[in-house]
């Protein structure tokens, strides 16, 4: 039971920690920053660029903010990916 | 992700004896590397594989003298879905392949040549071996954020993994490089630099490229299936 609720607490902080993680990418103005569970925490939008410019920057963004987290998912995860867990 | 055990043929590597392993294994599926095979030694090696129990061969390294017949052979005998081959700055590509199975091709990220993303366009995508990868993120940052760039970009085909040695060797090359992967696994935790690469990276093509014995290789398979079953469970319990 002990172990269980050992186990149940490095899940929690494991989540905790990908929570508090900050994940800023940039493009043509745009900006946006995604938390380490590719949780969208913020967008700041370029209003001198137009609409197509605009969608395709923040698309990229978006993109390369979430593959960012996954690879640091993959890399918490793993840390604490025993015989247990 | 699949993750299939190989014939490889480097130094040390005895090809022969691993059919003998297959056979006695009864293993249908398996990948191939004649990388070290001459013409002769490789009908040689089919006439074997003919013999065997092997069915099926989804993943083959090319080698600049196979003709297009080659790789025409192997999809239809063995049902090969992905080639993997070097930079053509490494060795000479065969025009035919490409005007024949250009989607089935994909670019190895090897030691002495970085992806090139013009080059890249011409195949089907990309052959990410893995053990380079991570010798290349531990040896050369900047190289590496490159490729992480390029694999954000086309698509993963197949993959190779070996092993990574925590302390880096030199070899034995008149260059005397220093580096960590190795083709030669002593301890399976050597594949443990794999749980820190994402999901996405893994194709469905992912063969195990190491000189070990098959029995050995068949470990591999059991010990990664089982690491990255464990994580991704984790990962899915906190995002679903």
């Amino acid at each position: 039971m002990f172990d269980k609720l050992k186990d149940l607490k490095k899940l929690k902080d494991l989540e905790s920690a990908l929570g508090n993680e900050r994940i800023e990418k940039e493009k043509n103005g745009i900006k946006v920053i995604v938390n380490g569970k590719a949780e969208i925490m913020n967008i700041s939008l370029n209003p001198d660029l137009d609409k197509e410019k605009q969608e395709q920057s923040l698309k990229d963004c978006i993109n390369d903010a979430n593959r960012e987290a996954k690879m640091i998912m993959a890399k918490r995860a793993a840390s604490i990916t025993g015989f247990g867990l | 992700m699949k993750i299939i055990p190989s014939i490889t043929t480097g130094q040390g590597s005895n090809w022969r004896e691993k059919i003998k392993e297959i056979n006695f294994l009864r293993l249908e599926e398996i990948a191939l590397f004649p990388t070290f095979l001459e013409r002769e030694e490789r009908n040689v090696l089919y006439q074997l594989l003919k013999e065997s129990r092997v069915k099926r061969i989804p993943l083959v390294h090319l080698r600049e003298d196979m003709d297009v017949e080659e790789l025409i052979f192997l999809v239809k005998e063995y049902d090969t879905q992905v080639f993997n081959t070097h930079s053509e700055r490494e060795y000479k590509i065969n025009k035919d392949w490409i005007l024949e199975y250009k989607d089935k091709i994909f670019i190895e990220n090897t030691h002495k040549f970085p992806l090139d993303e013009e080059e890249i366009k011409k195949y089907g995508g990309i052959c990410l071996d893995f053990s380079h990868l991570e010798n290349t993120r531990i040896l050369e940052p900047e190289r590496y954020e490159k490729e992480k760039n390029l694999l954000s970009k086309f698509k993963i085909g197949c993959n190779h993994i070996a092993a990574i040695k925590k302390e880096a060797y030199v070899t034995n090359n008149k260059k005397e490089i220093s580096r960590h992967d190795s083709h030669r696994l002593e301890n399976l935790s050597e594949l443990d630099y794999l749980k820190n690469y994402p999901i996405e990276y893994f194709s469905d093509y992912c063969a195990i490229e190491l000189i070990n014995k098959i029995s050995d290789q068949v470990d591999c398979i059991k010990y990664i299936n089982y690491f990255m079953e464990k994580r991704d469970s984790l990962i899915n319990k906190i995002v679903g």
